[in-house]
This record gives structure tokens, sequence and C-alpha cells, in this order.
């Protein structure tokens, strides 16, 4: 076990900078899921930690040390691929021990462990059987088990679940979180599926166009996104952003919204934070689905409106609805109860004490 | 299905097997030929007219014998012969499969300066013909005493083989996933490791069909054989059997009898390999 330091990496192709200068500090057993759009450069970031791409500049240190020109033989890794990588001609006892017999480990110490780790993973039956003869799952469960047999300072996950079909991605993710409990090696885990961060990480980083947008715990960056980007990324369905603008009247500080006309009171506490935007007017409004509800009385600090429904997508135990607001698709997600019904108008309240405010103009949540 | 359709199909399979039967006897005769002459025996040679010999075309002959086989490894010292081929021809392909490997793996899997026009100077290597290299090999082996030496001869026929089973490996090592080469790499490999652990391993059907290749080219090789080797011990069994047409025991029996004998080889190995030669020359048009 170990801590992960990067230190102003950067990984060109050729002419391409696909990486520009990130930092990055692992504690040791701590559990970080990268995340972000496809071809921000999460795999490549992940593979320089591995030694698998060459750092174009800056350095990697792990468990204190700097690896920047170690093979991966010599960096105590082990690595879950996309694709499992599963050894074909080996059966699956024989892939949990390579690496094992790579380092010259007594046998019995090799069946020992493997043993173990079959046991770990629930795949004691399978150990005679080649890759070929297994399901995705339970080669995804070998590739795991190849993984934690090593005892490695560090697991790297590249999108270890992306190839299962949604039922079983989500009983992997829970039976992870599970093995997280007995064996909390430092771990690196790129995935695209923010669900997956949420649960797993304990730190999540948001990545975009090869650079770091920010670092925090699923909590963090879900209550407090330090960018568009983040607050767009981070939560399903994604924050609505809607243009409005902030002003001063009569001493009090107003958000105001444009078609329908709307003027809300800007809650108390947020008052400070907002007030050097007064006389803004190409502000974005941040406001997540959630923190839309179907008016039963006023409530302090919320914002009332009318809205006309567009459509609604009832999902069970809730309802997505859709309506527009200042020019802008909005949805919000209320209870089956809430009485919405396509083409009929609804009161609406929105929750502005879980508002966030975006300056166009940094990208910058304020 | 109708009856009607059942008995074209079965029209159509007799067509086919008469056709295959007629290939088969057209590739097949000339063998069947030569063990016939294998076992006629010699009427009363004329020596002073070697290679005049006197029998007569029998279609069967009326006492079949042994007696030329016998003949061969008497009068003739045709186990060397047979001893050097088999050594020239393990040993060039033990030496084509290593380099083959080693080079293919590089191409495959590495990118460095000058490696496109080294692909295209293998390719070139490949289609010079043998006589074009004869005489540089020549100058080059006098000058290190390899003329008339099993080594000589090995490094010879691989100047032929080598760039052709480069191409054919290649070919294979780039159907095999690259995730696979960095898991090893991760799990404490070296690159060679990983070639010899993961890739080899995986090629198999690839290495044997390369293998063979090689090993058939040299076997069945005339040209080296005859210009650079000059004594009996290194001599190998094309040699021979142009000895045997042209020289002094001009013995049909005989020389029929080594020509079956010099084929068996490969024709065993073929039987034996049939499966994965097949598979192996396949593989990189089905998956690559
Ligand atoms: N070997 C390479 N040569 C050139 N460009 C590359 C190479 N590998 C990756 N890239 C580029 O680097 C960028 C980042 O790639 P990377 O694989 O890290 O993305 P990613 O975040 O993992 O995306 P995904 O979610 O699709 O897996 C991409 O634009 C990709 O095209
Ligand atoms: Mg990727």
């Amino acid at each position: 076990m170990a801590q992960v330091n990067l230190r102003k990496v950067v990984k060109r192709f050729g002419e391409v900078e696909v990486v520009k200068g990130i930092d990055l500090a692992i504690a040791d057993q701590e559990f970080v899921a990268l995340v972000g759009p496809s071809g921000c450069g999460k795999s490549t970031t992940l593979r320089m930690i591995a030694g698998l791409e060459e750092i174009s500049d800056g350095d990697i240190m792990i468990d204190g040390k700097v690896v920047t020109d170690f093979a991966p033989k010599d960096r105590d890794i082990a690595m879950v691929f996309q694709s499992y990588a599963l050894y074909p001609h080996m059966t699956v006892r024989e892939n949990m021990s390579f690496g094992l017999k790579q380092q010259r480990m007594a046998k019995s110490e090799i069946d020992t462990r493997v043993d173990e780790a079959a046991r770990i993973l629930n795949i004691e039956d399978l150990l005679t059987r080649k890759p070929k003869q297994l399901s995705g799952g339970q080669r995804q469960r070998v590739a795991m088990g190849r993984a934690i047999v090593r005892q490695p300072k560090v697991f790297l996950f590249d999108e270890p679940l992306s190839n299962l079909d949604a039922q079983l991605r989500v009983q992997m993710r829970t039976e992870i979180k599970r093995l997280r409990q007995k064996v909390r090696t430092t771990t690196v885990y790129v995935t695209h599926d923010q669900v997956e961060a949420l649960t797993l990480a304990d730190r999540i980083v948001v990545m975009n166009k090869g650079r770091i947008e920010q670092i925090g715990t699923p909590h963090e960056l879900y209550h407090e996104p330090a960018t568009r980007f983040v607050a767009g990324f981070i939560g399903s369905p994604a924050m609505n952003f809607i243009p409005a603008a902030i002003e001063s009247r009569d001493g009090r500080l107003v958000l105001v919204l444009k078609n329908p006309d709307l003027v809300f009171d800007i809650p108390a506490e947020r008052r400070a934070r907002y007030a050097a935007l007064a006389g803004r007017h190409d502000l974005l409004l941040g406001l997540r689905p959630e923190h839309f509800s179907a008016m039963t009385s006023p409530l302090p600090g919320h914002g009332e409106f009318q809205a006309r429904i567009d459509i609604t997508e009832p999902v069970g135990l809730e309802t997505f609805v859709y309506f527009r607001l200042a020019e802008t698709e909005i949805c919000a997600r209320l209870p089956p109860t809430a009485g919405a019904q396509e083409g009929k108008p609804l009161r609406l309240a929105a929750d502005l004490n879980q508002m966030h405010v975006v300056d166009p103009a940094t990208g910058l949540v304020v | 299905m109708n009856a009607a359709k059942r008995r074209a199909r079965r029209i159509r399979g007799i067509w086919t097997a008469i056709g295959a039967a007629a290939i088969l006897l057209y590739s097949l005769g000339p063998l069947l030929w030569i063990f016939i002459a294998s076992i006629t025996p010699e009427l009363k040679a004329d020596f002073n007219q070697a290679w005049l010999s006197n029998r007569q075309v029998t279609y069967l002959p009326s006492e079949p014998t042994l007696a030329n086989y016998g003949a061969l490894f008497e009068t003739v010292p045709f186990a060397t012969y047979f001893r050097n081929s088999a050594i020239i021809a393990t040993g060039n392909m033990v030496l084509t499969l290593v380099v083959a490997s080693l080079g293919a793996y590089g191409f495959v899997r590495f990118k460095f300066f000058g490696r496109s026009s080294f692909l295209v100077a293998m390719l070139v290597a490949y289609t010079i013909p043998s006589v074009v290299l004869l005489v540089p090999l020549l100058v080059i082996f006098r000058a290190y005493g390899l003329n008339n030496t099993h080594l000589g001869m090995i490094l010879a026929e691989a100047t032929h083989s080598a760039p052709f089973v480069l191409l054919l490996m290649i070919n294979y090592f780039s159907t095999l996933p690259r995730d696979l080469d960095e898991a090893a790499q991760v799990d404490g490999c070296s690159r060679l490791k990983v070639l010899w652990r993961i890739i080899l391993p995986l090629s198999l059907p690839g290495l044997v069909a390369g293998g063979l290749l090689a090993f058939i080219m040299t076997w069945n090789n005339f040209l080296f054989a005859f210009l650079l080797t000059s004594t009996a011990e290194v001599k190998t069994l094309p040699v021979i059997m142009r000895q045997f047409a042209l020289g002094e025991p001009a013995v049909w029996g005989v020389s029929a009898a080594g020509a079956l004998v010099s084929t068996l080889p490969v024709a065993l190995i073929f039987l034996l390999f049939q499966r994965m030669l097949m598979s192996g020359l396949a593989a990189g048009a089905v998956k690559g």
C-alpha cells in the first residue's frame, strides 16, 4: 500500500498534448476515481501511472519513490483492463498465479493466495477453466483476482465494468465495494460512469480536455462544484443551467429570469456570496432536477412559478418532468404524486438554497 | 427438402468427388511411378554407359524387390547426405524462427525510426532471387571460412526463409491484442519474457507453419547446397539426387528409392502437423 503522486504530468502524442500538466496526490489506501468525457485523457493518465505510456514531462511517485523511468514490472502495481486481457492459453489458476510466478514466489504460497482470492471472489469452481469457457462476469472476476493475488502497492482499473450488461454492472459495483472492505489497497479507478465514481470513490477527479477540473469527495463535487463543467457532469439527469440576472432592488438582492418574467429573492445566507454580481445580466442559474418541487405551501428560500409541462417520464419511484423556463428546457424530478400532466400547467418551486450561479465569462461557479 | 433437390445434391457430390480424384491422381501419379521404379530390380546396368540404363519400362515389375533401398545405403553415403539435410534444415528452421519471432515482435509492438523502410527491405530481401545472393555469399563465406560448413549452409538458407517467415509472424502477432502484452508487463514481465511466455505460446500454429516452411524450403533447396558445399560431409539430398540422375551410378532404381526416402520426412511432417499448418497459414487472412 502506498501513496501515489503526480507532479505536473504531461503527455504528448507527437504535437498533440492530451494530458496538460496534472497534479494529483493520492493518499495511502485511498480509492480515487478518474472521470470525464471520452477522450479527456483518463486512460492515458492511468497508463502513465502504470508505466505503459511514457511521460512527456513531470514526475510520478509511488510510495515516495520516483518511478518515472521504471518499467511497469518494477512499479509493483496491478491493473484490471477493460478487455480483462486474460491470457487465453492459461487456466484461471495459471492466469492468477502468473504474476506471482514472475516474482519466483514459492508454489505453496502462490496456491494459498490464489485460493484465498478465488474464495473472496467466488470463483473457486472456475480455477481449472480457460478464459474462453467463462462468461463476461466471470472473466471480470478473474481479472480482479489476478490483481488481488499480487498484493501490489496500487490497483489500477480502466473501466473494468463497461463491458458488462447493466444488471451485472450494478452487481459487480457492489462486489467491488465489498472487496474494498477487505482489501484496502490504494486504487485509481477510471470510469465514464459517474454513478460508479460516486458510489465507489473516496475522492473523484473530474478531468476535461487533459486538465483536472476539480478534485473532491463525491459529496463536495455534488454540492459544491467548482466549475460549470463539473456542475453539469456530476449528477444525472444533469444540472439545469438557466440564463438569469442578479439585481439589487429596494435593498434586496434578487434573481431575475425572463420569459416568463420572474423575480426571486436570493436567500439570506447566499446574499453575501452573490452581492458582487449585482447588475450582471449574463449569468447562469444552476439548479439540479431534484431541487424543484411541486408547490404545496410556500417554503422559505424557494422561488415559485407556473410551468407548462411538455413531457413527463415516469420511472417508477419518481417522474422526470420537462418544461421551458427562460428559453431553456428544464428537467425536474418530482414524486409521481405531484400530479404533473403533459400539456397542463403546474405550480413549481425552485429551492434557491441549493442554487448555483455560474459566471459564463470564467466558467466558474461563484 | 424434396427428392429432386436431394438427388441434385448427390449428383453434385459425385462430380466433386470425380474432380478431386482426378486432381489426386494427377499429383500422386508421379509418386506412384517413382515407387514402382524403386521396387523394380535393376537389369544388368551397363556401367560403361553410365546413364543409359538399359532397363525396360514395366508398369508392374514381375519380381518386385527392395534391393534398391539396400543399395542406397550401401553403395552411396546416403545416410550422410540425409544427416546433412536434417542438420541444415533443422538448423535453418531454428535460426529462422528465432530471428523471425524477435523481428516480428519488434515490428508489431514497437515504433522506431525507419520501421516502415525496414519492413519494405524485408519484403525486397525475400523477393531477391537466391542466385543473386550466390556470389556475395561465396565471397563472404570464403572470408570467414564458412564455405562447405553446416553453419554456412544454415546462414545461407536463412537469407531466404527468415524474411518470409518474419512477414508471416508479423501477420500472426498483429492479430494478438496489445492488452495481453500490457497485462503481462504489469504482471512483472520484461518485453522478452512477454514474447516468450505470452506471444509465442499463443502463436503456436503460426510458428509451426513458419518453421515447417523454413524446413521444407531448405530441405528442397538445391542451389545453395550445390554451390556452397564441396564434400560429402556437408552435401545435402538434392545434390545427391542430381548425382544419381547425371552421374556415376546412374541407376534409376536406386535414384527412385532415394527420391522416396528424401520425400518421406517432409510428407510425415505434413501429415503430423497438417491441422496446425492450415490454421497457422490462414490465421492472418481470417482474423486480421
Ligand atoms: N497512442 C496514441 N497516439 C495518439 N493519440 C492518442 C494515443 N492514445 C490516446 N490518444 C489520444 O489521447 C486522447 C486521450 O485518450 P484517452 O484514451 O486517455 O481518453 P479517455 O479519457 O480514456 O477516453 P475514453 O473514455 O474514451 O476511454 C484522445 O484524444 C486520444 O485520441
Ligand atoms: Mg479510456
